[in-house]
């Protein structure tokens, strides 16, 4: 799947003409509904029906052939039997169409691959693009074109709608449409048998009618390309997506914990907002969100005050800011002098603002107008409980004239209103009106919430990739030497070797094939030394068995050999033993996991992690998707649980954070620029303290088998 | 002090289970050695053989398990010892384990000529240290008739302090009294004994099982002593397990994949002894705690579930010192099956 130039994706969304393939004046057809709705709906283009029975519809003359039609055609739509769907493609790509859309179903949904690759292959081997198959079409306001066999108008507006699932993506327009939210483009992707939401992003990230793009996805087949224009379309507008299958896929047996760690859904999550995208739990939420996002100025700041009536509802709100990482502005003294004014003696001017249940919408206007004129203060959350003092009724005041006032002096707002049947009904026609209400703190705290995760992604303007100069080509013949063998698996001296060409601390450590070796080694390496037994068939060595830690003296080295010989022998009987590797023995210090592999989804993925042998127990891992800039690989180290270890705990000094960020900046590279690696893990990474590096203990590296 | 070298043919043919019986029905205060341990033990950097660190437990000997054996592995002693020096140490640590014992056991390595290149195979040690010495033949019949009969016609016993042979694990013992015993009467050596099998005596603790294996204790550590008296293999599907009578048996120990949550719930309901998880995928929390509130030992492996059975299939059987049961049983067989007085130990 190829990027589509930008220029060219226009002809998708601003088509000058149109094929109808299948168009039917028989009414319940989808050839007649998506031929009636480009009618309809106002489309100004070139409206070509294709018909083998030909003569007119909607007063359009009907083309027996696509070959019949006169002049360009920018975008075809197939709504034809599967089995006639390969010759009609055909017939637009030879007649050089642009674009097609196939709404038919029947291919690889139901498991028939092969006919649509076919249909792929000879459309994109003539320069042709194919959205779908398995889609409801098309909706693009910019030329007013509703292609698709969506019931009743769409209404225009500034929201974009990517979806995968046909049926779910008909029901969110009945949601938009309900929510009275206006859209500018709808496609949904279905079988994404060639173009995807990534080729379609680039399109909308530019369309200056869209000012927020609501994705929903269930799977992604390129995970690179997406989040590379993720990324650079989250910098110009809001992208939310929903996406299903949040439920882990277990712990599978996996040759590397970062291999099991990394279920589908973990890291598509990670690199989603590493993307600077949001994302949405549920469609009400997205819609919420984008809503929001849509209508309302970024904050300038952080400061966030929550102004309310009732207390038990501020502490609500507080927890609703804590858990959406919303920043609570709690400079006593500047909060006093602003909300004094507005506040009564009883009430509170710390942050919830209590402007107590006596407050009216007046009084409500005074602490909002407060809180507008503060250059402090970057946001508000009002909060209404309905009181005897201050009716519902008089809710519009206090609410959307504030609203109003806010959104035009750049600073946003959000209202949680809670209260009876009145209540409520304003609460939801203010909502279809586009004033940002809801009837609880969280659903509210959440788009807040949003909004500032948006904020802080563009205030991190993207910075330097964070490489290292590692040996490319000798790590490359390491690797094609043991492909050469049949292996998957590198021994362990072959990934120190790895490491050490990337420059990464391994203790000092060589390989013995006997007893004399081993005393040998271990008296030039100097004691205590680690045995680890070398073979090609033993990759979990501790549960064989075949690991000596702390041996003092030529004794302990003697004892050691034969334990471990003994053991592996024993418990994997079929192994072929290759030797021991001595190594140094650490010193102790904080133990890390770092990992690279290539996700099948998202291509090179970085894990950093709390390491040791609980690693998959505790799962406190965090992953992201490469390349990364440095302050990204410092952000993974500080999302996860454990990151206070490394600040120093119970009177530690803090650790060389600095020397963990380079050692993954490296490992990094080696998975992006080396061919043929699949996996590479070190657990333990021991890092030591602030300016005393780290050790890579244990490496383990697996190949593709590609 | 009388000294008595335990050999067999072949490995695994009960000798310690020989010098446990013989010594609790004997009564006497004895002391033992292995010269060339083989179920070696390494904890903390420390070495020594399980057989050893067994005898020392049950008899409650002062001697440091450590100390009674010379090595373990052929390298190392091939690379400290030569067969004076090995001959000295022998001695010495006869001259350590023997002080005020009224007979000592000296234990062979696996079979009669294991060791012999270090000097340490059985009759080495015999000639040595001047010891009697007997040997255990085991299996079925055939088997032990040609094992006795190569003692005889290839070593030409009797001769030195050879004291007769010790019939172990003898399948159907009915049928070897009168189709191999005459056989055996008729070449001469003495026997001994005639044990018969017990099938008592191959069970194992679900914490041997998990020691040997390797596996990590997700729950219930303190049932580990249970013993697991057969495995079963849940690769199938629960409908098909819990209608096989066998899931029902009591001291199933069950064996399935991590990710097999109605299984491990079955196994759970039918009150295995323990479940043993592969492939390393750990279960849902609430199974885990569910086994807990049962006192179900949950062990978990990385290996899958084929290799973990031949890996168990492939243990030998042997007694731990808390199994109290086992080792009575081991007394009273030998009480019953071995002729005491022949042994002229008095």
């Amino acid at each position: 799947m190829s990027d589509i130039p930008d220029d060219d994706i226009r002809h998708l969304f601003e088509p000058r003409s149109i094929a109808v393939i299948g168009a039917s004046r028989e009414r319940g057809k989808i050839g007649s509904a998506v031929l009636g709705n480009i009618v309809s709906g106002g489309y100004a283009g070139r409206i070509l029906p294709v018909n083998p029975a030909g003569g007119d519809i909607e007063g359009l003359r009907v083309y027996p052939r696509v070959a019949d039609i006169e002049g360009e055609v920018d975008l075809a739509i197939l709504t034809i039997p599967a089995r006639f769907v390969f010759d009609a493609v055909c017939q637009c790509a030879d007649r050089g169409v642009k674009y097609g859309i196939i709404i038919t179903s029947g291919f690889s949904e139901i498991g028939n691959r092969e006919e649509e690759n076919r249909i792929i292959a000879y459309a994109k081997g003539r320069g042709m693009r194919i959205v779908g198959p398995n889609v409801f079409g098309i909706y693009s306001s910019a030329v007013n074109l509703n292609a698709t066999f969506v019931a009743g108008n769409i209404a225009p507006g500034h929201l974009a709608m990517i979806t995968q699932s046909g049926a779910l993506g008909l029901t969110m327009i009945g949601q938009a449409e309900v929510e009275n939210i206006g859209m500018s483009a709808i496609v949904s992707v279905g079988n994404k048998a060639d173009i995807d939401e990534a080729d379609l992003l680039q399109y909308l990230a530019h369309h200056d009618d869209t000012r927020v793009i609501l994705i929903y996805i269930e799977g992604v087949r390129n995970g690179e390309k997406l989040v590379r224009v993720l990324k650079q379309t989250a910098r110009l507008k809001p992208v939310v997506i929903i996406k299903s299958g949040r439920s882990s896929r277990g712990a599978m047996a996996a040759a590397s914990h970062t291999g099991s760690l990394a279920g589908a859904d973990d890291v598509f999550d990670a690199i989603i907002r590493q993307c600077g995208a949001l994302r949405a739990e549920s469609t009400s939420e997205a819609f919420a969100w984008s809503k929001f996002l849509a209508d309302s100025p970024l904050p300038a700041g952080e400061n966030a005050v929550i102004i309310t009536n009732g207390g038990g509802a501020g502490v609500m709100a507080t927890d609703a800011f804590e858990k959406f990482g919303i920043g609570m502005f709690d400079d006593v003294q500047v909060l006093k002098d602003v909300f004094t004014p507005a506040t009564p003696s009883f009430g509170s001017t710390r942050n919830p603002i209590d402007i107590t249940g006596q407050a009216t919408a007046q009084d409500y206007t005074r602490a909002f107008d407060a809180a507008l004129q503060c250059p402090e203060i970057h946001s508000v959350l009002g909060v209404y409980c309905e009181s005897a003092l201050f009716s519902s009724e008089n809710l519009k005041e206090a609410i959307e004239d504030n609203y109003r006032r806010f959104k035009s002096a750049g600073k946003p707002i959000i209202f949680s209103l809670f209260g009876g049947e009145k209540t409520s009904a304003y609460e939801a026609s203010a909502r279809r009106r586009g004033i940002p209400v809801s009837d609880d703190v969280y659903p509210a705290a959440a788009s807040l919430g949003a909004m500032y995760a948006y904020h802080r992604y563009l205030h991190a303007p993207p910075g330097a990739i964070a490489d290292a100069a590692i040996d490319v080509e000798a790590i490359e013949r390491i690797v094609e030497d043991v492909k050469r063998e049949g292996r998957y698996f590198l021994l362990s001296h072959e990934a120190r070797t790895i490491m050490t060409l990337a420059g990464i601390a391994i203790p000092e450590s060589l390989v013995a094939q006997n007893l004399n070796g081993a005393v040998r080694g271990a008296e030039k390496i100097g004691y205590p030394v680690v045995m680890k037994i070398v073979s090609r068939d033993i990759i979990h060595k501790s549960d064989a068995g075949g690991i000596a830690l702390d041996l003092d003296n030529a004794g302990e080295v003697m004892d050691a050999y034969g334990a471990i010989l003994r053991n592996c022998r024993a418990n994997v009987p079929q192994a072929i033993l290759e030797g021991v590797e001595i190594s140094e023995m650490v010193r102790p210090g904080t133990e890390m996991i770092v990992g690279a592999r290539i996700d099948p989804a998202f291509g090179p993925i970085l894990m950093v992690g709390l390491g040791g042998i609980y690693v998959e127990v505790m799962k406190d891992v965090s992953f992201r998707s490469l390349p990364l800039e440095r302050k990204e690989i410092l952000g993974m180290i500080k999302s996860i649980r454990s990151y206070p270890l490394l600040l120093g705990v119970r009177g530690e000094e803090t650790k060389d954070i600095d020397s963990l960020v380079d050692t993954m900046i490296k490992l990094g590279a080696i998975i992006r620029k080396c061919r043929g690696i699949s996996d590479i893990e070190i657990n333990p990474l021991v890092v030591y303290e602030q300016g005393s590096g780290t050790r890579a203990v244990d490496v383990r590296i697996i190949l593709s088998k590609g | 002090m009388n000294k008595l070298v335990v050999a067999s043919m072949r490995q695994g043919a009960g000798k310690t289970s020989v010098i446990i019986g013989m010594a609790k029905a004997l009564g006497k205060k004895i002391g033992y050695m292995k010269p060339f341990g083989e179920r070696l033990l390494y904890r903390k950097k420390r070495l020594w053989d399980y057989d050893a660190a067994l005898i020392t437990s049950l008899f409650k000997l002062e001697e440091n398990p450590e100390d009674m054996s010379i090595g373990f592995h052929h390298a190392k002693l091939l690379y400290m010892l030569d067969e004076q020096a090995t001959r000295e140490k022998l001695g010495e640590v006869l001259t350590s384990i023997g002080e005020n014992k009224d007979l000592v056991f000296i234990e062979g390595g696996r079979d009669l000529s294991y060791g012999v290149s270090v000097h340490l195979d059985p009759l080495s040690v015999a000639a040595a240290l001047d010891a009697d010495w007997l040997v255990v033949v085991s299996g079925d019949g055939d088997l032990v008739l040609d094992d006795a009969t190569f003692l005889k016609k290839r070593l030409g016993l009797p001769a030195g302090r050879f004291r007769g042979v010790i019939i172990n694990n003898v399948p159907n013992i009915d049928d070897f009294r009168d189709t191999h015993l005459p056989k055996l009467a008729q070449l001469g050596i003495p026997i001994l004994g005639v044990i018969p099998y017990e099938k008592r005596l191959t069970y194992r603790t679900v914490g041997y099982l998990a020691d040997r294996l390797f596996a990590k204790v997700l729950g219930a550590e303190a049932n580990l002593n249970r013993v697991a008296r057969s495995l079963f293999i849940g690769s199938m599907s629960c409908d098909v397990a819990v209608r096989n009578p066998l899931f029902h048996e009591p001291g199933n120990l069950v064996l399935t994949t991590g990710d097999r949550s109605d299984m491990l719930l079955a196994a759970l309901d039918a009150r295995a002894a323990a479940v043993l998880l592969t492939n390393n995928i750990l279960p849902a929390p609430h199974l885990i705690s569910r086994a807990e509130e049962l006192g179900i030992p949950l062990l978990l492996v990385t290996a899958d579930t084929y290799d973990v059975a031949r890996q168990i299939d492939s243990i030998e059987t042997l007694t731990t010192r808390d199994d109290a049961e086992k080792i009575a049983l081991i007394e009273a067989v030998f009480r019953k099956h071995v002729d005491l007085a022949a042994l002229d130990f008095a």
